[in-house]
């Protein structure tokens, strides 16, 4: 790590590392879908998408511009950031924002070729005003150590985080496999109960399509992966193990497999499963299976 | 446009922003363009195209599109849809939409017990709120 990290990116001196701007955007889109993933599931805000009105959009619109902008300026990632770059990384925010949730929505089969413009925009823009302040929250709250080694000011929390993960190897630093997947089962079962007992994930499971649950799949299996071993996740360095070089296939899979088990239960649970044919039954824990992928990979690293 | 004590943006986040700034720019847009276009909002219209029967396990079903030709959405749309034989009693099949956007299409099916071939059909919105 350290300031050769990424360093054969830079043009200009003193811009960040390029890799450290992935990191933070996955960070973001990580935390877009952990604070706002049950309200993407929520049937009454895409309602709300139908009934909102062109100039309450707008307005709604202005006033999650002017949160982010304090958000950014007051708890951000850069407290020493001017007005204008806070404004730059808001833009930013909702950017990705406005790419998400489309496909999100898509894969859960809110907007699709039969949605016309104004259900599209309307949809789109309630679902991701709220992903944009997850986006911004992720973005500064959900890192962890490294990611800030190659500033000056991040150096004492560097010297912080190595005292501390000097103490913590000797007080149970190394759970080992078994005690990470109870806690991932912890965690999915923590998320995905938010939603388990919600007609949501039976509307969303009956009626997709496979091609959707396939692209469902994918996307649970690249947040887990992204969140795991690719963004510089709070608590990552610490629990997740790399060694390997396909670490990151059988990690990511293993954490996959919990929230499916964690879904099926809980579904079962709920009793999802009466009456329900396979088809019926799939469809359903891999719809709850993203919410249970977030809370088994990010709820994983933040509830230890 | 660097800010004192921070490091200055790399191309990615250049690029990411400009994209962000294009995105929320479209959105504005059209969302302005729509105000404009759809002014105080002209009532929510659904109207009820009906397609042919054909027959389906014993019934026969008719695929039914709905359109709402009205600038705002309809909610709870029940369409129903009327069989009438010269001398029978009526034969009325009804479904609900729950939202049809202002200009939206659904689609849906009714299914009538005899072949609605010898009769005539006839499908309306019965009642819808404005929300």
């Amino acid at each position: 790590m350290g300031t050769t990290d990424g360093g054969g990116n830079d043009a200009v001196a003193g811009t960040r590392p390029i890799r450290e701007s992935l990191r933070e955007y996955g960070r973001g889109v990580i935390g877009g879908l952990l604070f706002s993933l049950p309200l993407l599931y929520t049937m009454e805000v895409w309602w709300e998408g139908f009934i909102a009105r062109p100039p309450e959009l707008l307005l709604y619109l202005g006033v999650t511009f002017v949160l982010l902008l304090g958000y950014n300026r007051y708890a951000g990632m850069r407290p020493d950031a001017g007005w204008r770059e806070v404004a730059a990384d808001s833009v930013e925010e909702l950017g990705i924002a406005l790419l998400l949730t489309p496909l999100v929505l898509f894969l859960l089969g809110r907007i699709g070729p039969e949605s016309n413009w104004p259900e599209l925009l309307g949809k789109v823009v309630v679902e991701a005003m709220l992903v944009a302040v997850g986006v911004s929250v992720g973005t500064a709250q959900l890192g962890g150590g490294g990611q800030e080694s190659d500033d000056g000011g991040g150096s004492e929390q560097d010297d912080d985080r190595e005292s501390d993960a000097g103490t913590e190897s000797e007080s149970g630093n190394d759970r080992g496999f078994w005690a990470q997947t109870v806690i991932s089962f912890c965690g999915a079962t923590l998320f995905a109960a938010n939603v388990a007992p919600t007609e949501e994930i039976t509307t969303i499971g009956l009626e997709a399509s496979p091609a959707r649950l396939l692209g469902l799949v994918l996307f649970s299996l690249g947040i887990g992966c992204v969140t795991l071993y690719f963004s510089g996740f709070a608590g990552a360095d610490r629990h997740v193990r790399r060694e390997g070089r396909l670490r990151f296939l059988t990690g990511t899979v293993t954490c996959y497999a919990i929230a499916l088990a964690a879904s099926a239960m809980m579904l079962w649970f709920f009793g999802r499963f009466d009456g329900a044919d396979l088809p019926a039954a799939v469809s359903q824990i891999v719809v709850l299976a993203l919410p249970g992928m977030l809370g088994a990979s990010a709820g994983r690293l933040l509830i230890q | 446009m660097t800010a004192p004590n921070s490091d200055r943006k790399n191309a990615l986040e250049w690029g990411v922003f400009a994209l962000g700034a294009l995105l929320v720019a479209a959105t504005v847009g059209c969302l302005v363009f729509e105000w404009v276009r759809q002014g105080n909002g002209a009532p929510p219209a659904p109207t009820v195209r009906l397609g042919t029967a054909e027959p389906r396990d014993g019934v026969f079903a008719v695929p039914v599109t709905v359109e709402n030709k009205g600038g705002s959405t309809a909610e709870g749309v029940r369409v129903e849809v009327t069989l009438v034989r010269p001398g029978e009693p009526e034969e009325r099949a009804s479904f609900t939409v729950a939202f049809l956007p202002g200009d939206g299409t659904r689609e849906g099916w009714v299914t009538f017990s005899t072949d609605p071939a010898d009769g005539r059909l006839e499908g309306r919105a019965v009642g819808y709120e404005q929300p």
